[in-house]
């Protein structure tokens, strides 16, 4: 590796430089002192600026190098970050199967599982790579991106997320050290003066003779260290609040939207049920609105009652629930059923079970 | 869930549901448990008063033991003194003009508290009166104690509330019973708007409203001797008065057998239509259950069985001879009742200036504090053997 | 044999419940059968069967330390004898030997509706027993998170956002969606009385107000519901109302949560009526048809009334829950009662379909984040990100992140 960094920039370059001649139009860095390179993906040769605007300013037009024909577009024209373009062609290529197949470790029922899938992917990225296979594992994976355009979406915003979140979490460390930095700066500033106070108070006291030049001296020190160790653990806690504070910020900044999907592997997650699980679904009947019921007709008029937001609807439903709730709850049977159970013994047995299984939902209380 | 399943979590479901057998079971082991409990306490009682009379030390079988002699009541006995004074709490309800889910809650306290207790240990006289009150309360009735204990005759506030620790006990701290009465409205709601042409058939049956209205008319007719409805508005009264009879039923018999125990409330109102307006009753099984379902056989089957059960109910108006054999049973009550738990106010108060005075492990302070003194005087005396403490010594 | 009322688990009880877990730890059978003729019960003194239930339930359960004390009760951390593991909470109902009226309203209200109500989001009652002196000791489900009331106020501490909100409201609303399919009122939800339990699950507690829907013409009491939370129909004295009256004090609630202070809160009724017009709006006869019936009713002065608030005030105080989310908020907190959503309706909105999703429980804020949360964020250095194994396997290029 050369130990002078590529710069592609417009920054001078060291004369006897290999970089320095474009292989499309020969000028050298001398003639052209802020000649840039630039590369494109399609083929990675690489040649000057000017050349790209020459050739390509008119529309697409077929690689200059000889030997290499293919038909490149100025807008594909970039800078290249490595100093070797096998680097370049290579991180590309990298990067668009990373695109594609990014699933995440999470999504893996086991190690294993895992390592096979990148064992895949990196197959499929060396024969991309090498340039075997090619036409094949280019149709693999337009195939899989396809199938699995949500997920991929879906993978790729975490990463985003996470990016942002690492990002801000750098942020609030470096403003967590500088404020840091402040404090302690201000806390030696404090110290220090008041020493200098206490010192003077101290002169002061002494000179008026107000007593023993070594109570004196005795008491000012005392006074001083309380107010520093005060000083010293008020900063403390302060400090701990912001931390404990910017700790959350970072992590859930006040009302921002969170939620975003975590994929349960391997079934898609769940709608949220705001019943959460809980259907009522009538078995003998139909609640209806309205029930003739001349007894009710004032409860339905009388505005001392309605206004207060009674509704005879739900009097209704009572009604209908407890007219048909247990009808067909066999108690002879059911109980029988039940008791025998009891005498097998299986029933502690199995409502230890039942208890632990979570399977049925009486869970009311026992004497 | 369905209606069903709902129930099946009720209290009156899970702790409170019984096969006859286990019901039967249940009253003996009950009765014979107090029974012996009875003739225990009688004994103690009976050694206690004898002294130390050194002959009848040690021989509890000699023929002169008392307790032998007690005459414990049977388990029907004891059913019929139970249903008298549950009676007795409707008529008492009804004087004080309680609304009919406090009058039937407390009948139903009072069944199920001698499920588990028996009249020889605590009176049904006392039971009655705090179960009745305890029913205004949990059915949101209130009443103030006073008022409540005014309307009685001979009765003081104490005693009301004396047996209430004990009844809620009993009633295994479930409170909630469940009635057919508000289902019976429910049904009946239902009816009219059938016979109406409004209504609409349960899930699975196919018919439309108008066609259900027509049906109806066609009903067999309750009794033979009364013919056929001919118009919906003779249905709507054929309705009510199979209302108004289903109604009386579910405010007595219902409560006076053990139907709450064997059947649901929304069986229990059906079979009382039943008993009203049986063909009613069946077609309009037959709008909410599919005819061809296993479920409708089933079904009908139980409300017959509990519709005899309510038909041969104890009325809710004894007759003379009823009244003579409860005061027979009476007078045998009182010989073989439990003398330890004869004074309930008494009882009552003791164990509330238990725990007043109580510590956390039932020792008196007192005890605790005396016993404490005498530790300290034991630790003081061991020093005076020893000599003074060494500790303030310096080298 | 005599099978006195036996608790056992009933299999056959077909209940599609499947969202539910049972968290019962006391082992439901209890096998008390078999009691024998009574003659090898304690001599002297027959123990009815009811005691003897009552000493079996009793023997189950052990009283570890105390928890705390009220007035009304105190409360001990407990566990089954056979599960040392286990944690109940066992409160113990004080005899109040004032109240002369034997067993208090309160005590019966709370035993006889948890007895009935089992849902994952409502406190369980595992069990009922009297101990000595006539004191009712209530085996409760242990929950140690505190309730949300000190998670709102914590406001250093706890932050969170609305998808926390809509878990909890939602968890909330099934709780009172419960109740109501039961038939009955709690009248007393405030978030002092939403409990969190180990897992993240918000449980609605304390039912000592709670009683069921009244029948046609049976009048209530209006004088329920903590005064923040009480809608203004009681505050009017009327004495037949709905459901209607949980989902205003649950519309409180959801703005507290917002706002992280209560929403109306008033000093004395007349004050809360005051918030009230101001905050929502004046109730009149146009707004409330017969109101003006309701035996509290106050006229108010036409210059004084305040119209309805409308969709921009409350999105401009509660911007954060979203246009939807307000929406839901409007009509919970509808003046008139009956324009006012159901608790059915309420789960029925569109909010809880909408974007953000509600967070998972397992993630909602614990109460803490001070010294043990500290504790755990510098026990990591700086920059490093706690994993497993990656920290010793070489780390993976990522190649997807740079950007040319």
């Amino acid at each position: 590796m050369s130990r002078a960094p590529a710069r592609n920039g417009a920054a001078p370059r060291r004369p006897g430089d290999e970089d320095d001649i474009c292989p499309v139009c020969k000028s050298s860095r001398y003639l052209n002192p802020s000649m840039r390179f630039l590369v494109n993906p399609e083929c990675y040769h690489k040649m000057c600026e000017s050349c790209v605007d020459r050739i390509f300013s008119h529309g697409p037009a077929p690689c200059p190098v000889a030997g290499c024909a293919r038909t490149l577009r100025k807008a594909r024209f970039r800078r290249q970050t490595f100093e070797d373009l096998h680097i370049e062609r290579e991180v590309d290529i990298r990067r668009r199967v990373a695109g594609v197949f990014n699933k995440r470790e999470e999504e893996f029922e086991s190690l294993r599982d895992w390592n096979n899938y990148l064992e895949e992917v990196e197959n499929l990225t060396w024969n991309l790579l090498q340039g075997v296979d090619v036409k094949e594992t280019e149709k693999k994976l337009d195939a899989y991106k396809r199938q699995n355009e949500q997920e991929i979406k879906q993978n790729a915003a975490i990463e985003s997320q996470e990016n942002a979140n690492t990002e801000a979490q750098f942020a609030a460390q470096r403003e967590q050290a500088r404020l840091r930095r402040e404090a302690a700066r201000n806390e030696e500033l404090d110290e220090r003066r008041e020493k200098e106070e206490g010192r003077r108070e101290m002169v002061d006291m002494m000179a008026r003779g107000d007593g023993d030049a070594d109570t004196i001296a005795r008491e000012t020190q005392k006074v001083v260290l309380k107010k520093s160790t005060a000083r010293r653990t008020a900063a403390e806690r302060s400090r701990q609040q912001a931390a404990a504070k910017v700790d959350n910020g970072a992590a859930a900044p006040l009302f921002s939207i969170q939620g975003l999907k975590r994929v349960v592997q391997p079934a898609p997650e769940k709608e949220y049920d705001p019943f959460g699980g809980y259907v009522i679904k009538h078995e003998y009947y139909y609640l209806r609105d309205h029930y003739e019921h001349s007894w009710l007709d004032n409860a339905r008029s009388d505005a001392q009652i309605t206004a207060g937001g009674y509704d005879v609807r739900e009097y209704c439903a009572r009604a209908m629930m407890e007219a048909f709730g247990g009808l067909g709850v066999f108690v002879e049977d059911e109980i029988r059923e039940r008791e025998e159970m009891a005498d097998k013994g299986v029933g502690t047995a199995s409502a230890a079970a039942a208890g632990g299984g979570g399977g049925e939902g009486v869970d009311g209380d026992v004497l | 869930m369905t209606e069903d399943d709902i129930y099946r979590t009720s209290t009156q479901y899970r702790l409170w549901s019984f096969t006859r057998e286990s019901l039967a079971s249940l009253r003996s082991t009950t009765n014979a448990s107090a029974a012996d409990g009875v003739r225990a306490a009688i004994r103690s009682q009976h050694v206690g008063q004898a002294g130390s009379d050194p002959a009848r030390e040690g021989s509890n079988d000699k023929p002169s033991d008392p307790a032998k002699e007690v005459d414990c009541l049977t388990v029907e006995e004891e059913q019929k003194l139970v249903g008298f004074y549950c009676v007795k709490a409707m008529q008492f309800a009804d004087f004080c003009e309680f609304p009919t889910n406090v009058k039937a809650t407390a009948v139903q306290y009072l069944k199920r508290f001698y499920l588990s207790n028996s009249p020889m240990t605590y009176h049904p006289k006392e039971m009655m009166a705090a179960a009745l009150f305890l029913s205004t309360k949990t059915e949101n009735h209130y009443t103030s104690l006073r008022s409540f204990a005014s309307k009685l005759p001979k009765t003081t506030p104490e005693s009301v509330v004396a047996p209430e620790f004990l009844l809620t006990q009993g009633l295994r701290f479930t409170f909630d019973v469940r009635h057919p009465h508000r289902g019976l409205e429910g049904g009946i709601m239902e009816l009219l708007g059938l016979a109406q042409g409004k209504g609409q058939a349960g899930p699975g049956i196919k018919q439309s409203s108008e066609q259900l209205q027509k049906e109806m008319v066609d009903i067999e007719p309750a009794k033979e001797s009364s013919k056929k409805a001919r118009s919906a508005d003779e249905v709507v009264r054929r309705i009510q008065v199979a209302h108004g009879k289903a109604k009386e039923v579910g405010k007595s018999s219902a409560l006076l057998t053990d139907a709450y125990f064997l059947y649901t409330p929304s069986q229990i109102w059906l079979s009382s239509l039943f008993l009203a307006d049986e063909p009613l009753a069946r077609f309009y099984i037959n709008t909410k259950i599919p005819t061809t379902s296993t479920l409708t056989p089933k079904l009908i089957s139980t409300l017959q069985s509990c519709a005899e059960l309510l038909r041969s109910s104890a009325s809710a108006n004894p007759g003379e001879a009823e009244i003579k054999a409860l005061t027979r049973i009476d007078k045998k009550l009182f010989k073989c009742r439990n003398p330890d738990k004869v004074d309930l106010v008494g009882i009552n108060k003791a164990q509330k200036r238990d725990s007043k005075g109580a510590g956390e492990n039932g020792l008196d302070e007192r005890v605790i504090k005396k016993r404490k003194l005498e530790r300290e005087k034991s630790e003081k005396e061991a020093e005076g053997i020893f000599g003074p403490t060494l500790a303030k010594e310096t080298n | 044999m005599a099978m006195s009322p036996v608790v056992t688990y009933d299999s056959t009880s077909n209940i599609k419940v499947t969202a539910t877990k049972a968290k019962s730890l006391a082992v439901r059978t209890n096998s008390i059968s078999k009691p024998q003729n009574g003659s090898t019960s304690e001599p002297g003194r027959g123990q009815e069967l009811a005691e003897r239930l009552n000493d079996e339930t009793k023997q189950k359960y052990v009283k570890d330390k105390k928890l705390g004390e009220g007035t009304y009760a105190i409360v001990y951390l407990g566990h089954l004898k056979a599960d040392p593991s286990s944690l109940l909470a066992i409160k113990k109902i004080k005899v109040n030997t004032e109240y002369r009226d034997g067993l208090s309203m309160d005590a019966i209200r709370e035993v006889k509706y948890l007895q009935e109500l089992s849902h994952p989001n409502i406190i369980a009652l595992h069990a009922v027993f009297s101990s000595k002196n006539q004191n009712l000791n209530l085996v409760l489900e242990y929950l140690p998170l505190g309730d949300l009331e000190m998670l709102i106020k914590d406001s250093e501490g706890i932050r969170y956002g609305t998808a926390e909100v809509k878990a909890w409201m939602g968890m909330l609303g099934r709780a009172v969606w419960f109740c109501h399919e039961n038939f009955v009122l709690h009248r007393d939800i405030k978030p002092n009385n939403l409990l969190i339990a180990a897992d993240g699950e918000v449980k609605l507690a304390d039912f000592g107000l709670a009683r069921s829907f009244s029948d046609p013409y049976r009048p209530m009491t209006y004088q329920v519901i903590t005064r923040w939370y009480r809608p203004p129909e009681l505050l009017f004295g009327a004495r037949f109302y709905s459901g209607a009256v949980d989902v205003w004090s649950m519309g409180t609630v959801f703005a507290e949560l917002i706002l992280r202070f209560p929403f109306v809160a008033g000093n004395t009724d007349m004050h809360q009526l005051e918030l009230i017009c101001n905050a929502i709006g004046t109730p009149t006869e146009e707004n409330w048809p017969g109101v003006s019936k309701l035996e509290g009713y106050l006229k108010y002065d036409k210059a004084a009334t305040i119209p309805v608030r409308g969709k921009d005030f409350y999105l401009s105080k509660f911007g954060t829950a979203g246009p939807v989310g307000v929406d839901l908020l409007m009509s919970m907190l509808a003046l008139d009662p009956r324009k006012r959503c159901t608790s059915r309706e309420m789960l029925e909105h569109k909010w809880w379909s909408s974007e953000p999703r509600p967070t998972a429980k397992e993630d909602l804020p614990k109460k803490g984040g001070g010294p043990e949360r500290m504790g755990e964020d510098l026990k990591r250095r700086g920059g490093e990100i706690e994993d497993g194994r990656g920290d010793r396997v070489a780390r993976k290029l990522n190649f997807g992140v740079a950007k040319s």
